[in-house]
């Protein structure tokens, strides 16, 4: 197995609680900046990373990161990589779909070519467990905004929001002024649990 | 959800991105209730979404709120989880808390699978209604509309259709009519298709978020009958019809840059259906029939053509025709050939063209032009001679006042003039009007016995005349019945935009349009427009009292008992108009039946009588000298009881006069913002002169009788806001 020497961050000290960053009157987005991430059916005990509520094994599969690369690691026999069956490790090409068994798909995506970090999806049928809208696989910096190579396209939103890797942790740089739980704060903030964000026209919260 | 309120102006750059709009759809997912109605113009910078609560926060015991969901004209939704882990949508009831609970309770029970299921209604802490409803993960029917610009795929279309009309047609077998059926209310859960705010809109049909008097995209849905206050299942099978339109098309058959030419075009405007594929073209049809009676009446009927029903359990099934069945995608199935089928070039058989009333609709009304304009001919020729000499002077004598070229204070100072001369010489005029009034009504009663005109001969000129402006003003579209042929190669519209109203409105569909629009004003708006009023009309009354007084003093009156009198009348005028403003402000919003209201307004002459007669006994009016005996002599009816020996009136008197002369003037018609002219002086006299017939019957004191209803119709005119029909020569100049 490779080793993510190139990463900044070690898997073995990464919180095990997942953030996740509900963006009112947009959705809700499972935070994770794991190298590696396993995929699996959620049960009660499970120790996936990915819950999904839906017809597949436990653990289903692992995403791995090397560098800006993506590679999906099979674990469950009837996978299928955008239609092709698939039982050792692929190359993700930034805009797939994973199927496992006969329905289940999963949709992989690197919305912005400048930036590694990559998007899950659920299309079809399942949902994420807790029930978000889209997995974003942190690299090393996020995009909210309203262009169409934002990682969390905001329709609305006047300006970009982004989310940056700083030191163990991630900061959320604005551009405008915004209230941060109350007071008013420009540049970065740090993104922790209990945050809340509102700028003129958006609102955020990070759980 | 806000992305969708600017669709039209930012969609087309990104969907020119083909990653775009699969990461657009897919993360724009999840909204329960939309903030969006459809609207037609970008909201404000900065407007956007404010939610009260965010991630966390617990308003009601139990639920924890994970983000807020959208902004709609009802309140904040969120999406919430509660205790036991159950997901749910929070709906924050922020006005009129009591019509909506019961809304809300009134439909808490429905189930059907393509209806958002509501759980429950409950009250936090500061007794704010929450409703907790059904979590809907996927995208409305506006997202999809969007991804779709040129229309939904065939099979996607009678997927997203047929559900929405079985859960309408649940609705309406239990007897509610949902009344804001639109793509923004309709969603998708896992490729069931959820129709939600059923049990809210009844009770509020637009947007009303920012103070906002009215929400353009509502309106887009909106059948021409609301406008008349008629809430029948007919709209929903309207709006379906639209919807059905849009999904077919990707644009929806009546649009424009106001609320106002969208309402003109339900009225007036066919849709252009020539770009709607054949099953679909005869059931959009029927559905955008104008006329709610001629509509089709159940929504099943829909579904029929398109080869879908919906069975005895509400659910939707394939019809047992040649029609493929379910969820099929790919060209090679049959549906897709339907839709893309060229279009015929023999012609059409002769059943589909009857079954299309909206494209027959024109050569109808070419029939009708051409019965109509005899019709008109004799119905002129029928009119009274004398009244409508009458009319026309009248009219002359309007004209010569509008173009009058005076200062507006002049016209003022002189108008007051003309009331003061009037007053002064009230009774010697009043007697003329009673005795030509003794000898027309007896006239025109005979008149109208030998020859009068057909009851149905009014409504008919009116059509006749509204049939000719159209003729004139749009010559292009008084063709000739076109020929299936030249109907099949008639050149499609660049754009699947209907063809722009291009006559003007007649003064009747001006007010159907704009009783439309009065009947979404909010209460709150109308509240502070009847407080306005009431200042008005105080403020009128008392400047007019204060002439009248002071002229009769100059006159050489008794000051001290005029005085009593002036402000006794002024009193009684004060509650008449507004009891008049008070009633007639809440009957604006539709145009309702006479009878009743003038029912309701004799009611309320009883107290108006009773509190005159307070006042008068509290202010000891000297009825003797202040009454003009001259009037008194025309021989009428005496009632024992209703006058003392000196012919002050007794409370008897008040008690069936007041009534009476509120039951005899349509006060409303006086307050109607949509009353032809903001003061008219024909219903000035005709008030002071349903006073003077009453005062046949009861002879109350004069001249104070006709003064007091002379003055109290205008005060009420001069306060009542009044909106110029004019602009509607206007509106359709925009288009």
């Amino acid at each position: 197995m490779l080793n993510m020497m190139t990463e900044p961050r070690s898997d073995k000290t990464a919180p095990l609680i997942q953030p996740i960053l509900w963006i009112d009157g947009v959705g809700g987005y499972l935070l994770i900046d794991r190298n590696e991430v396993s995929l699996g059916q959620a049960i009660a005990g499970s120790s996936v990373d990915v819950g999904i509520v839906g017809d597949l094994r436990r653990q289903a599969a692992v995403i791995r990161r090397l560098g800006s690369d993506y590679l999906l690691q099979p674990l469950q026999p009837d996978t299928r990589l955008n239609g092709e069956s698939v039982d050792r490790a692929q190359l993700l090409t930034g805009d797939d779909v994973i199927q496992f068994g006969q329905r289940m798909r999963l949709q992989f995506s690197k919305p912005n070519p400048l930036s590694a970090t990559a998007r899950l999806k659920l299309p079809g049928h399942g949902r994420f467990q807790p029930h978000v809208d889209a997995v974003l696989l942190l690299a090393d910096s996020c995009i909210l905004g309203p262009g169409p190579g934002s990682h969390v396209i905001c329709p609305e939103w006047s300006s970009d929001l982004l989310l940056i890797r700083r030191g163990q942790g991630w900061v959320f740089r604005a551009l405008e002024k915004v209230e941060v739980n109350g007071r008013s704060v420009q540049g970065q903030i740090e993104m922790v649990a209990g945050l809340r964000m509102r700028g003129d026209n958006f609102s955020l919260s990070i759980e | 959800m806000l992305n969708l309120l600017t669709k039209k102006k930012k969609l087309p750059s990104r969907d020119a991105l083909p990653l775009a709009s699969t990461t657009r759809q897919a993360v724009a997912s999840s909204p329960l209730m939309s903030a969006e109605h459809g609207a037609v113009y970008p909201p404000a910078q900065g407007k956007a979404m404010k939610f009260k609560f965010g991630n966390g926060d617990q308003p009601l015991p139990g639920f924890t709120i994970k983000r807020g969901v959208g902004v709609g004209g009802f309140g904040e939704v969120y999406f919430a989880v509660n205790d036991a882990g159950k997901e749910v949508a929070l709906k924050q009831i922020q006005r009129n808390l009591d019509v909506e609970v019961r809304g809300v309770k009134q439909c808490m029970n429905l189930k059907h699978p393509n209806l958002i299921a509501l759980y429950d209604i409950q009250f936090d802490h500061a007794e704010q209604g929450w409703v907790v409803m059904e979590y809907v993960a996927g995208m409305s029917l506006r997202d999809a509309l969007e991804a779709h610009p040129a229309g939904l795929p065939r099979h996607e279309l009678e997927r997203w259709f047929g559900q929405i009309v079985a859960g309408v047609a649940y609705l309406h077998d239990h007897g509610i009519v949902h009344r804001d059926l639109k793509p923004a209310n309709i969603f998708e859960d896992h490729g069931i298709v959820k129709i939600g705010d059923y049990g809210l809109s009844k009770f509020i049909s637009c947007s009303r978020r920012g103070g906002q008097t009215e929400s353009v995209g509502t309106f887009h849905y909106m059948a021409p009958e609301i406008g008349r206050g008629e809430y029948g299942k007919e709209i929903d099978v309207y709006a379906l019809g639209i919807m059905l339109y849009e999904m077919a098309t990707g644009a929806v058959p009546f649009d424009g840059e106001s609320s106002q030419e969208i309402i003109m075009k339900h009225l007036t405007a066919d849709p252009d259906l020539s770009t709607v594929p054949s099953p679909l073209r005869e059931v959009i049809g029927r559905a955008l029939t104008k006329n709610p009676a001629t509509r089709t009446s159940d929504v099943r009927d829909m579904l029929g053509p398109l080869g879908w029903e919906v069975d005895d359990r509400y659910l939707l099934v394939a019809h047992g025709q040649p029609t493929p069945p379910v969820v099929s995608s790919g060209n090679t199935s049959p549906v897709n050939t339907v839709a893309s089928e060229p279009p015929r070039v023999f012609p059409r058989p002769a059943y589909a063209r009857q079954a299309s009333p909206a494209n027959n609709t024109r050569d109808a009304r070419q029939a009708d032009h051409k019965a109509n304009a005899s019709e008109k001919v004799t119905a002129l020729r029928h009119q009274e001679p004398i009244a409508q000499r009458i009319r026309e002077s009248w009219s002359g004598l309007n004209g010569w006042w509008a173009n009058l070229a005076m200062n507006p204070g002049a016209k003022t100072a002189l108008l007051v003039l003309a009331i003061v001369v009037l007053a002064l010489n009230a009774e010697i005029l009043l007697s003329f009007v009673v005795l030509g009034l003794m000898l027309y009504v007896p006239y025109y009663a005979v008149w109208w016995t030998l020859r009068g005109p057909a009851p149905s001969a009014r409504q008919l000129e009116g059509h006749a005349t509204r049939m000719r402006q159209r003729a004139a003003h749009a010559p292009t579209q008084a063709t000739p019945p076109r020929h299936p042929l030249a109907a099949a190669y008639q050149q499609p519209h660049p754009v699947s935009r209907p063809a722009a109203v291009e006559r003007p409105l007649s003064v009747k569909q001006w007010r159907v349009a704009r009783r439309m629009q009065l009947s979404q004003v909010p209460r709150r708006s109308v509240w502070s427009e009847v407080t306005a009023s009431w200042l008005g009309s105080a403020g009128v009354i008392a400047v007019f009292s204060t002439l009248a007084a002071l002229f009769q003093m100059g006159a050489g009156q008794a000051a001290q008992p005029l005085l009593m009198g002036t402000v006794w009348a002024a009193m009684v005028m004060l509650s008449i108009s507004w009891v008049a403003v008070g009633l007639g402000k809440r009957w604006q919003r539709e145009e309702g039946d006479w009878a009743i209201r003038s029912f309701m307004q004799l009611t309320s002459g009883f107290a108006i009588g009773a509190l005159a007669f307070g006042l008068a006994d509290f202010l000891m009016i000297p009825w003797d000298s202040i009454t003009r005996q001259q009037l008194g002599e025309i021989p009428t009816q005496r009632w024992s009881g209703f006058f003392g020996p000196d012919g002050q009136p007794l409370l008897p008197a008040y008690l069936a006069y007041f009534p009476l002369l509120m039951g005899a003037v349509g006060w409303w018609k006086q307050v109607d913002p949509l009353r032809r002219t903001r003061l008219s002086f024909w219903a000035v006299i005709w008030s002071a002169l349903a006073a003077t017939l009453v005062h046949l019957l009861i002879p109350f004191p004069q001249p104070w009788g006709a003064l007091i209803a002379a003055g109290a119709s205008l005060a009420i005119q001069l306060s009542s806001p009044w909106i110029n029909p004019s602009e509607r020569l206007q509106a359709t100049n925009v288009a």
